[in-house]
């Protein structure tokens, strides 16, 4: 589903990103990248979505290599990819349904698709009785529910979650957590990019150990080694 | 394709509205643009019109003696009539100098009994002769010249100096007016293309945030910039559209001082600008859509990163 090879992002001034990451991460799985901070994790996530170019190497997802890929076509592999951010990016002005409905609206997706697809995914997250709350009259745990929802709309194989618990208490970062492996249960790979030594322990999922820039260990069922 | 074009247009006005402030800055500074333009344009048809109303005035009245057979009359203008040079020649007989002099002089009676008391008509035949260019009446005049004519002419045969003098400062004026006018517009459209470029750039900084959600989300390029081009034209079309009603304004407040500024000439400005509305109006709307898209197709290409 997502091959990394031989991977190298360098930015300006020769700062290393990642360097000679390579790994592959299978459909289905819940894989976490750890590591501490300046570690390249979320160097792995953008280039993921194509939001950074790699200096060299290769990165593939499914079949699309998109090691080269177009601006032009940046957008459709967007499409395929949900992400989550720990600031969770939401928009103000707009209500719960209007940030989700937003991500279908500039995919050009007609108004009936919106008006079906919302209210599914708000109800995977567990938001359809609030879904006319500004964010600003959620909690933080619900903000990154909706956020989850909005990258669910356009039902992505992949979702990367880059530290989406990072602004969260304790028990809001478990159901957020517990939200992910519910909708990797229905077959979406999830990559979830985090520090949190305690979600990864309890997780026994796989975990892909950054340090830096490079890849230190790959566990199938492991640990927060740092 | 046709909804993102409607969503794109939503966006652009809701972008609009929400900066409006900016907005109304931007289309004040295209609407003095456009209206400055406007005036210049319809000074430089006023002095156009002026000019020719002065052309038309301008022409060379050959007056004969007494006497001088109308057959002699009628030859010079058929010779005349085939130079290139003459625009027209109208032969007025002795008899009609004779009604035209009475007419004229309908109040003066002692004017009237003096040409009487003469006994026979005062008045020879004459020729009025228009050039078809103001330059070409040396030409003309050299005709005159001719032995055969030159005895039986009494005078004229020269155009008016003073309205040679008249046209040539109206010329220079005019040609004044295109210079300022051309002028004036390149440092108007410098400015109004910089206004806008800039308001597009504080545009796409308040927006940062939803354009990174845009992007984030899987929006096409198309749709990430379509709303900053849209509004843009918003903006042309906004500032056409007022600076034409001002302008329409203007020429109706000033219609009866255009028109008593022509009084007894064939030319009627306030007619003349509604006639002409249209243009004057498409004009400077596809000009200020133009420059405000280019403006910010710029701003979108340089500071946009999608």
């Amino acid at each position: 589903m997502i091959t990394f090879a031989n991977v190298t992002k360098l930015y300006p001034k020769e700062v290393v990103g990642v360097q000679d990451v390579s790994l592959s991460i299978e459909p289905g799985e819940f894989v976490s990248i750890v590591g501490q901070s300046g570690c390249g994790k979320t160097t792995i996530a953008k280039l993921i979505i194509a939001e950074e170019r790699l200096t060299k190497g290769r990165v593939i997802i499914g079949d699309w290599d998109i090691t080269n890929v177009s601006q032009r076509d940046v957008p459709i592999l967007r499409r395929q990819i949900g992400v989550v951010f720990q600031d969770f990016k939401l928009l103000a002005r707009k209500t719960v349904f209007e940030n989700v409905a937003f991500a279908l609206e500039v995919s050009g997706a007609p108004n009936d698709q919106i008006t079906t697809v919302v209210p599914q995914v708000l109800k995977i997250v567990g938001l359809e009785t609030k879904h006319d709350r500004f964010p600003n009259q959620l909690s933080g745990g619900e903000q990154q529910r909706v956020v989850i929802a909005r990258s669910l709309v356009h039902r992505p194989k992949i979702l990367v979650a880059d530290e989406p618990t990072g602004n969260l208490d304790s028990i809001n970062a478990q159901e957020i957590i517990d939200l992910l492996k519910r909708i990797n249960s229905f077959g979406t790979t999830v990559v979830l990019v985090t520090h949190n030594r305690d979600i990864v322990n309890t997780l026994r999922k796989r975990v892909i150990t950054l340090d830096h820039g490079r890849v230190i260990s790959d566990q199938r069922s492991g640990k927060y080694l740092l | 394709m046709f909804i993102s074009f409607l969503r794109i247009t939503r966006f652009a006005a809701r972008n609009f509205w929400r900066d409006i402030w900016l907005s109304s800055i931007t289309i004040f500074i295209f609407v003095l643009a456009i209206t400055l333009v406007g005036v210049l344009s319809g000074v430089r048809v006023v002095t156009t019109q002026a000019i020719n109303v002065l052309k038309s005035k301008a022409d060379v009245v050959v007056t004969f003696k007494v006497g001088t057979p109308e057959k002699l009359v009628a030859e010079l203008k058929a010779k005349l009539e085939s130079l290139p040079e003459t625009g027209s020649v109208t032969f007025v007989t002795a008899a009609e100098n004779l009604r035209r002099f009475k007419e004229l002089h309908v109040d003066d009676s002692t004017v009237i009994q003096g040409a009487d008391a003469v006994g026979q008509n005062p008045f020879g035949p004459s020729l009025k002769i228009q050039a078809r260019r103001l330059d070409e009446y040396p030409k003309i005049s050299k005709v005159l010249e001719d032995e055969a004519y030159a005895e039986a002419i009494e005078s004229g045969g020269k155009s008016s100096e003073s309205n040679q003098l008249a046209i040539q400062k109206l010329s220079n004026f005019t040609r004044n007016v295109d210079r300022f006018s051309a002028v004036l517009t390149i440092i108007f459209s410098v400015i109004a293309v910089l206004v806008v470029l800039n308001t597009m750039r504080i545009a796409m900084y308040t927006h940062r945030e939803e354009i990174g959600i845009m992007k984030l989300v899987g929006a096409s390029n198309a749709f990430v910039r379509g709303p900053f081009l849209a509004e843009s034209v918003f903006i042309g079309a906004l500032a056409a559209i007022l600076a034409s009603v001002l302008l329409l304004a203007g020429i109706s407040l000033l219609a009866s001082w255009f028109n008593s500024l022509f009084q007894g000439y064939d030319v009627n400005m306030a007619e003349y600008f509604r006639a002409n509305f249209f243009a004057i109006f498409w004009l400077p709307l596809v000009g200020a859509i133009v420059l405000s898209v280019a403006s910010a197709g710029i701003a979108v290409g340089r500071y946009l990163r999608v």
